[in-house]
C-alpha cells in the first residue's frame, strides 16, 4: 500500500513538471508549486529508508515509467498538435528533460518552424527552431538520428539543422570526424555523397 | 565508585579523605559534561550538507546565536565551566550557555565548546557573493552555453546575426560565493536576480511607458529575471553560479525602433527566511543599447552592450 501511494507521489512530480513548463502561472503560484515539490520529493526520500532494497528499487523504477510517459505524451503533442505553440513547447520539454528516446522524434520534426516576430524582454525558451534547440539539449544520443538525416534526407533546411545539432553537441572537431568515420563506414553511395555535402556546410559553421 | 560533591576534586576528595569527587572530572560519573553544540538563531541547516554545518547570509546586525547543552542539570552552574575555543564571540547577556557570534564578515566561522571533556563544535558559513557581469570573451565553461543560438558562437559583447538585421548583447552574470570551499556545503538555495529600467522608442513614440515588466519607457526598476533554463545555481568548484541574457534589437513591428536599457543583477540566498537569507550581494550594473532603422542598408545602427550605466536618454534619436 505504502508502495503505491508513494509511487503516486512521484508520478504527481512529473505531472507538476509537465503542467509547470507548458501552463501560465503565476509567481506565486510557482512558488507555491515549487514548495510542493520540494515537500514530496522530501517525503519520498524518508519513505525510501523505511523500505527494502528490493522494494526501493521497484519504487524507483516508477520514476523510468513516469519518464516514459512523459515522453509518450510529449511525442504525441509534438506529432499532431495543430497548434504550432504547443508543438514548439512539448519539443522543449523534451529537451530540457533530456528525455533522449525522444531523439528520433525531434528529428522527424526538426524543420518545426516557431518563428515569432522579434520580441523585447528576457530570453525566450526556445527560438526559431525548437525541435532542434532540444536537439543540442538531449546531446549525445541526437547525434547518430541526425546522421542518419543527413544520409538520407533532401531537404536543404532540415539537413541544415541537423548539421548544426552534430556540431554544437560535438564541437567544430569532433563533429568533422564523426561525420567522415560516418561516411567512412557507409557502402550506399547516394548516402555517402550527401554526408559528403554535409561535411561542406560543417565547415561553413562557425569555429 | 564514592560519592561527588559538586566542588571537589576526585584526587583531592580522596586525599582529603572525603571519599568524594570533583564533578567537573570526566571520570567522575555525575561531572558535568557537553552534550551538544548547536545553532539557536541566524544561521539555517536549510539548503546546507553536513551535520556540522551551518549557514548564514552577512549581515552587520543580528549576531548568530549558539547554544551549548549540558548534563546532568543543563544548568547555570554547568555552563559557567564551558571552555569556549575558536570563533568564539562573546557571552551573551542573561544566558551562559549561549554564545553571539558576529556575522559581519563573510567567512567560515569553527565554534568549539568543552566540558568535561566532551567536545562538539559548529561551523558557520556566514556567506555573500560578489557579481561580475562578463560582456566580452568566451562563455565560460560552466554557464549555459549559446550554442546555435544568435550568431552561433560562444563570443560574448554585441553581435549582429540574420545578415545584419538583428543584434543582441550576450552577456554571462556570474557570481563569485564565499567563503572559499562553498559549493561543497551550500549546493542549493541561490538565486539570481536582474531589474532593467528602459527608455525606448517605437517610430519616436515611448515603447509603453510604465513600470510593469511588459514596459519599456521606465520610470522605476522593472523584474527582469531570467527564465530558469539560462541559470546555473548549483555552485561550480569554483564557487560560481551563473546566469545568461541577450537583450535584442530588430524589427519590432515598427520603422525605427531604438533601445537603451541598464540593469543590475544580484544575488540572494535562502529568501524565504529573513533571519538568515536574503540578498546576498552587491548589485552589480550593465548596459545595452541599440537602435534599428528599417530604411536604412544596415539596419541595425547601433548596438552596444558593457558593465556600468548609461545615461538614459529623454529624447528619441531619430524622432527627437
Amino acid at each position: 500500500m505504502g508502495r503505491i501511494q508513494v509511487g503516486d507521489r512521484i508520478f504527481l512530480i512529473g505531472i507538476l513538471l509537465l503542467s509547470g513548463g507548458v501552463s501560465c502561472q503565476s509567481v506565486e503560484s510557482e512558488t507555491a508549486k515549487k514548495d510542493m515539490n520540494e515537500d514530496q520529493v522530501i517525503d519520498l526520500m524518508k519513505q525510501i529508508e523505511t523500505l527494502a532494497q528490493r522494494e526501493q528499487f521497484v519504487l524507483l523504477s516508477k520514476v523510468d515509467e513516469e519518464r516514459r510517459q512523459l515522453l509518450g505524451v510529449l511525442m504525441q503533442y509534438l506529432g499532431s498538435s495543430p497548434s504550432r505553440d504547443v508543438r514548439a513547447a512539448a519539443a522543449y520539454l523534451i529537451g530540457r528533460h533530456r528525455l533522449s528516446e525522444g531523439a528520433p522524434a525531434l528529428v522527424e520534426s526538426i524543420g518545426l518552424d516557431a518563428r515569432y516576430p522579434p520580441m523585447k524582454g528576457p530570453e525566450p525558451l526556445w527560438e526559431r527552431y525548437p525541435a532542434m534547440e532540444a536537439l543540442i539539449n538531449i546531446g549525445k544520443p541526437a547525434v547518430r538520428p541526425c546522421i542518419g538525416l543527413l544520409a538520407t534526407e533532401d531537404d536543404h533546411v532540415r539537413r541544415y539543422l541537423a548539421i548544426k545539432v552534430v556540431r554544437y553537441v560535438e564541437g567544430p572537431q569532433i563533429s568533422e570526424f564523426v561525420l567522415k568515420q560516418a561516411q567512412a563506414i557507409e557502402g550506399d553511395s547516394a548516402k555517402r555523397a550527401r554526408l559528403e555535402d554535409a561535411l561542406v556546410q560543417l565547415r561553413h559553421l562557425p569555429r | 565508585m564514592g560519592t561527588c560533591d559538586k566542588k571537589g576534586n576526585k584526587d583531592a576528595a580522596k586525599e582529603k579523605g572525603t571519599g568524594k569527587c570533583d564533578e567537573t572530572k570526566k571520570d567522575c560519573p555525575n561531572a558535568p559534561k557537553l552534550v551538544s553544540l548547536t545553532v539557536k538563531k541566524y544561521a539555517t541547516q536549510t539548503h546546507v550538507t553536513g551535520a556540522k554545518n551551518w549557514a548564514t547570509i552577512k549581515r552587520s546586525s543580528d549576531d548568530v546565536i549558539v547554544e551549548a547543552t549540558t548534563s546532568p542539570n543543563n544548568s547555570a552552574d554547568e555552563w559557567s565551566q564551558i571552555n569556549w575555543s575558536g570563533d568564539s564571540g562573546s557571552p551573551v547577556s542573561g544566558k551562559a550557555s549561549q554564545r553571539k557570534i558576529s556575522r559581519s564578515d563573510s567567512k567560515k566561522l569553527h565554534v568549539e565548546a568543552e566540558l568535561g571533556g566532551v567536545k562538539d563544535h559548529v561551523d558557520i558559513w556566514v556567506l555573500w557573493a560578489s557579481v561580475t557581469n562578463k560582456t566580452s570573451g568566451t562563455t565560460p565553461a560552466n554557464a549555459v552555453q549559446f550554442a546555435a543560438r544568435y550568431d552561433a558562437t560562444e563570443n560574448l559583447g554585441a553581435k549582429s546575426y540574420n545578415g545584419g538585421k538583428e543584434a543582441v548583447g550576450k552577456v554571462v552574470p556570474y557570481a563569485k560565493i564565499t567563503p572559499a570551499g562553498v559549493h561543497a556545503v551550500v549546493k542549493s538555495g541561490w538565486e539570481f536576480k536582474r531589474e532593467r529600467m528602459s527608455h525606448d522608442w517605437s517610430d519616436g513614440a515611448k515603447d509603453s511607458p510604465g513600470n510593469g515588466t511588459s514596459d519599456y519607457w521606465n520610470t522605476a526598476w522593472v523584474d527582469d529575471t531570467s527564465h530558469a533554463s539560462f541559470q546555473k545555481l548549483t555552485p561550480d568548484t569554483d564557487d560560481k553560479i551563473y546566469d545568461r541574457d541577450a537583450p535584442n534589437i530588430a524589427a519590432f513591428g515598427t520603422n525605427d525602433a531604438e533601445t537603451y536599457n541598464n540593469f543590475r543583477q544580484w544575488v540572494e540566498w535562502n529568501a524565504g527566511d529573513a533571519d538568515t537569507g536574503g540578498k546576498c550581494s552587491d548589485k552589480a550594473g550593465w548596459y545595452w543599447q541599440g537602435r534599428w532603422k528599417k530604411s536604412a542598408s544596415s539596419q541595425v545602427e547601433l548596438k552596444d552592450v558593457g558593465t556600468g550605466s548609461i545615461t538614459l536618454p529623454t529624447d528619441s534619436h531619430y524622432h527627437p
